[in-house]
């Protein structure tokens, strides 16, 4: 006889269901978002298929770039090599030997620099019904919770992921995407180089609140510990000849990256 | 054989074919549905047995017609026979029917026998018809019933022809119509209108003609121009205004150019108060039919969606709104890439080079900011901390900082000094030193990217 005997037990089979019901809604729900620590730590293991995906951060240059780009690559190569990626309002420009260095095609790569706000919102949404366009990168950090709403509404219907940049301050907002991480910023570190502190601030189908720590694969990571590295020895070196004399600017003891 | 005489009902004035349905507006509408149009005097005839039935019958075809005409806000008068003109003659009938009201018509809507006829609608009645009235002729057959070689000697040998013709006794011998080669139409209205916005109506009505011209001639337009007709006070020379809307991929389909017209509307203002609207189409291609690839949708269709976008886009917020960059050979980061509007002709976008050995920043400031020096240290939200570098990077360069108004000829010479910093709150900085002009001992620091 199969009787539910306690609590726990009614809560666990609710929980199964929601989890069965969130995958039935929405076939494949997640592709993998090429940094395995990010996969683990994320309930569907990967970026949400379709939707928004928020990401909170209060100044431009906390690796969003490395935690997206595998998945624009991997989307591009899905488009057969010839999808655009569109980048609404950017807030600086992208150096495109960088983007092409970490294997994104930069031929194709959009910039739009719509003159207000509502525009910008309306041509990602346009954006979003492209069929040529592999991916959606946005900044619009004055949306409204309507523009927000519809983005989803878009993003959902067009089953295709948008990335959405917002100012920290949003977080105190409820919002419909499936996914929201707040970039907290970048750690230095003589042993890991540069790593990312993120906060999952939202997630389809999984707990929230999760604090992490990704480490970066950008190329420069490599540059960043052999740097590390060489210091050290300089360090140990200067320590035990007593000398004390530290210009960083001068006579840096900044290794030159061979 | 059936054949179908057409006319625009209300009748067009003969002096200028502007109205919105016009003798030529008609055939060229015609055209769109079957290649056999000509034209008679008194009508527009197309031949309808071999088209019929790619329509599913004369009636539904004739309905489909029907609906569209209405749709044009215009309105055709038919008339059927076996021949151009027996078609012709039961229009003009109907026609004077309709003038002397509809319950006098009845009769006349029996469709006379071809011998039945008034002999005035037949197109050798100006030269004779006094004649044949004072003889009595009234119909078609009665000229018929005379001896051919009397009419002949009598009337000449052109008025046999002509009834022959009239009885498909003989080939009809009319020449097709073509569409034109260019499109241009013109569209005109009593009252003036103040604004782009208040013509939807009559652009429509040009854009679905030129479409149907597209449709006709097998193209695609590239780029057409909209004249505006203004009021002509006497004395002022006519004001020139017109807007050039151009696709980045040719287009047949008249709701994709309305909606960039509108684009391009909304940014304008008239220069007078209109009164007609004239569409040129200045740049054609041919059509090509897509080709179907393994997945849905065609290849061309999918691109036009983007491009038709992205041209509505920069219609309505100029060129710099939707951008591109392009990679140039130069050492300097800030030269070696080019941003280019959307779909300049540029050279074909080749792979970035590789700019140099070293760590490269995702994003790029533009233009440098010049960062506060605090105790020989650099501060950009904080003290920063050099993490790597240098990298020197030279360049002949002019006016690449500060606009270009600090600059000496002399210091064209552009050396720097890149390195890595790190910040509290700000991530990992590229910064670069610069030997300050005219100053050889001091170095000015300078923001110019970040890792992201």
């Amino acid at each position: 006889m199969n009787r539910l005997s306690s609590f726990s037990d009614v809560a666990g089979l609710a929980q199964s269901l929601s989890c069965h019901w969130a995958h039935a809604a929405q076939a494949p729900l997640a592709a993998s978002t090429g940094l395995p620590a990010l996969d683990a730590a994320l309930a569907a293991g990967g970026w949400p298929q379709a939707g928004v995906i928020e990401l909170l951060q209060s100044q431009p240059g906390m690796g969003e770039w490395q935690l997206v780009l595998p998945r624009l690559r991997a989307l591009q190569h899905a488009h057969l090599g010839q999808g655009q990626v569109a980048l609404v309002a950017p807030p600086h420009e992208p150096l495109i030997q960088a983007l092409h260095g970490h294997g994104l095609d930069t031929t194709g790569l959009l910039l739009l620099r719509p003159p207000g706000a509502q525009q910008a919102a309306w041509a990602t949404e346009q954006l979003l019904r492209c069929p040529e366009v592999a991916a959606v990168l946005a900044w619009l950090p004055q949306l409204t919770r309507e523009g927000l709403r519809r983005l989803q509404r878009s993003a959902r219907h067009a089953h295709r992921p948008l990335w959405l940049w917002r100012a920290p301050q949003a977080r105190h907002q409820p919002s419909p995407a499936p996914l929201r991480l707040w970039l907290q910023g970048l750690e230095v570190s003589a042993t890991h180089g540069a790593r990312l502190r993120l906060q999952v601030l939202k997630q389809l189908g999984g707990p929230r609140g999760a604090e992490l720590t990704l480490s970066l694969t950008a190329p420069w990571q490599a540059w960043l510990q052999a740097s590390a590295r060489q210091r050290a020895r300089w360090h140990a070196a200067l320590t035990t000849t007593e000398e004390t004399a530290h210009d960083v600017v001068g006579t840096a003891p900044v290794a030159a990256a061979a | 054989m059936t054949w179908w005489a057409l006319r625009p009902w209300p009748q067009p004035p003969k002096a200028h074919d502007s109205a919105l349905m016009s003798w030529d507006a008609l055939a060229h509408w015609a055209l769109g549905w079957t290649p056999d149009v000509y034209r008679l005097p008194e009508a527009v005839v197309l031949h309808a047995t071999p088209a019929a039935r790619l329509w599913g019958g004369a009636r539904t075809w004739w309905a489909q017609m029907q609906s569209q005409l209405h749709g044009l806000g215009g309105w055709a008068q038919m008339g059927v026979g076996d021949t151009p003109w027996q078609a012709q003659a039961r229009l003009l009938l109907a026609a004077v029917a309709q003038t002397r009201g509809a319950h006098e018509g009845a009769s006349w809507h029996a469709q006379p026998a071809a011998d039945a006829l008034p002999l005035w609608t037949l197109p050798c009645w100006d030269a004779h018809g006094a004649a044949w009235q004072a003889l009595g002729l009234r119909r078609w057959g009665d000229l018929c019933a005379l001896p051919r070689g009397s009419v002949a000697k009598r009337w000449g040998q052109s008025t046999v022809h002509a009834l022959d013709q009239a009885y498909g006794r003989r080939p009809h011998g009319l020449v097709r119509l073509v569409a034109p080669a260019h499109f241009d139409q013109t569209v005109h209205w009593a009252d003036p209108v103040d604004s782009w916005a208040q013509c939807t109506q009559p652009a429509h009505h040009l854009l679905q003609a030129m479409a149907r011209w597209l449709q006709t001639r097998q193209l695609q337009a590239q780029a057409c121009r909209w004249h505006a007709l203004h009021e002509r006070p006497r004395a002022a020379a006519p004001v020139a205004d017109a807007v050039d809307v151009r696709m980045s991929h040719p287009s047949a389909n008249a709701q994709a150019w309305w909606r960039l017209t509108q684009s391009h509307w909304q940014a304008r203002q008239t220069a007078a108060p209109l009164v007609g609207l004239r569409l040129e189409v200045i740049q054609t291609q041919a059509a090509l039919a897509p080709s179907h690839d393994l997945w849905h949708g065609t290849g061309a269709a999918v691109q036009q969606s983007l491009g038709l976008l992205l041209d509505r886009m920069q219609a309505q917020w100029g060129n710099a709104a939707v951008q591109q960059l392009q990679p140039a050979a130069a050492a300097l980061p800030e030269a070696a890439q080019r941003v280019t509007a959307w779909g300049a002709h540029n050279p074909a976008p080749a792979a970035p080079a590789p700019m140099a050995t070293g760590p490269i920043p995702s994003w790029l400031l533009r233009p440098p900011l010049r960062l506060w020096v605090h105790g020989h240290k650099p501060w950009y939200q904080g003290p920063l901390h050099l993490l790597l570098g240098p990298q020197r990077v030279e360049q002949v360069a002019w006016a690449l900082l500060d606009g270009g108004a600090n600059l000496a000829p002399s210091d064209a010479w552009v050396q720097r000094d890149y390195f890595v910093a790190r910040s509290e709150h700000a991530g990992l900085l590229w910064v670069f030193r610069q030997a300050a002009p005219n100053e050889a001992r001091q170095s000015r620091w300078y923001l110019h990217g970040w890792f992201a």
